[in-house]
């Protein structure tokens, strides 16, 4: 019982360390240190360390939770046969609720040490399979245009960060994504269309 | 949710599973067309050729990412333990 007890505040202040490592790198970008974190979170130092033995592995444990995220919410639109529409937007949808951290992964991503890029790849690939899987629905079915799968994807994913890293220029207010969304999904369809 | 323990993409609906036999715990992406779940060297292969199919990156780049991203799924474990040593 003692045990459990322990267990749970364990487990708690995992948590609160995660989400408050999400809020400070959202905030001041991924150079921002673990005195930071300890600090906002109210926690000693040391304690950070109890639960990551290192920062990047504080940083991989963000990201792919992060990643999940993005996995399942992509997943559940491509089961159901939804629209290449429905797919980009569930994308958008996604990146809206995750957007200052994305921004801040799309704008230092090329620093980061390798192991935690390694899990940004990933993550793109889970969003290139679902997104793949739909465009060649399409494709097949003769509705766009037979360009190669990655110059599609990578032309959203231009068009979505350039946005995103001139929020200020798009979007004063910072809600980019949001204002923009239905512009660039439609746009974009309109473009690969045949 | 259950996920691949070769690939790690949710696995939910019956056309998720391998010849839609819903007692595997790896999807349809990681299975040879017999059903049976590829090799270490056959996943990384098709991994690799799928992130330049679809994201264009460098060959050495994808077979690199290709294989760390099988280093954090549970079938490849051992085979990371036995290399790291
Ligand atoms: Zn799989």
């Amino acid at each position: 019982m003692k045990q459990n007890k322990r267990q749970i505040q364990k487990e708690t202040t995992r948590k609160l360390i995660l989400q408050t490592a999400y809020e400070v790198y959202s905030k001041k970008g991924f150079s921002a240190t673990t005195n930071m974190i300890a600090k906002e979170a109210q926690i000693s130092h040391g304690n950070i360390f109890v639960h990551f033995p290192t920062v990047e592995n504080l940083q991989i444990c963000l990201l792919e939770q992060f990643g999940i995220d993005i996995n399942e919410q992509l997943h559940e639109m491509s089961e159901n046969n939804n629209s290449l529409e429905d797919i980009l937007y569930a994308h958008i949808e996604v990146l809206i609720r995750h957007q200052d951290f994305y921004k801040r992964l799309v704008s230092e991503g090329s620093s980061l040490p390798e192991q935690t890029k390694y899990v940004y790849i990933s993550i793109q690939s889970s969003v290139s399979f679902h997104l793949s899987q739909v465009i060649e629905t399409y494709q097949k079915k003769g509705k766009i245009k037979m360009l190669p799968m990655h110059f599609i994807f990578n032309t959203w994913l231009g068009l979505i960060h350039y946005y995103l890293s001139n929020q200020d220029l798009f979007a004063p207010d910072g809600s980019v994504l949001n204002r923009y969304k239905k512009e660039l999904v439609s746009n974009f369809i309109n473009l690969l269309e045949i | 949710m259950k996920t691949c323990i070769s690939c790690g993409m949710p696995i939910v609906k019956l056309e998720d599973y391998p010849l839609n036999d819903e007692t595997k715990d790896y999807c349809i992406h990681c299975a040879r067309p017999d059903g049976s779940m590829q090799s270490f060297e056959e996943k990384k292969e098709s991994m690799a050729v799928f992130i330049m199919k679809t994201q264009g990156f460098d060959n050495l780049v994808a077979h690199n990412a290709a294989k760390e991203l099988m280093r954090k799924q549970p079938a490849w474990e051992s085979y990371f333990d036995i290399a790291d040593k």
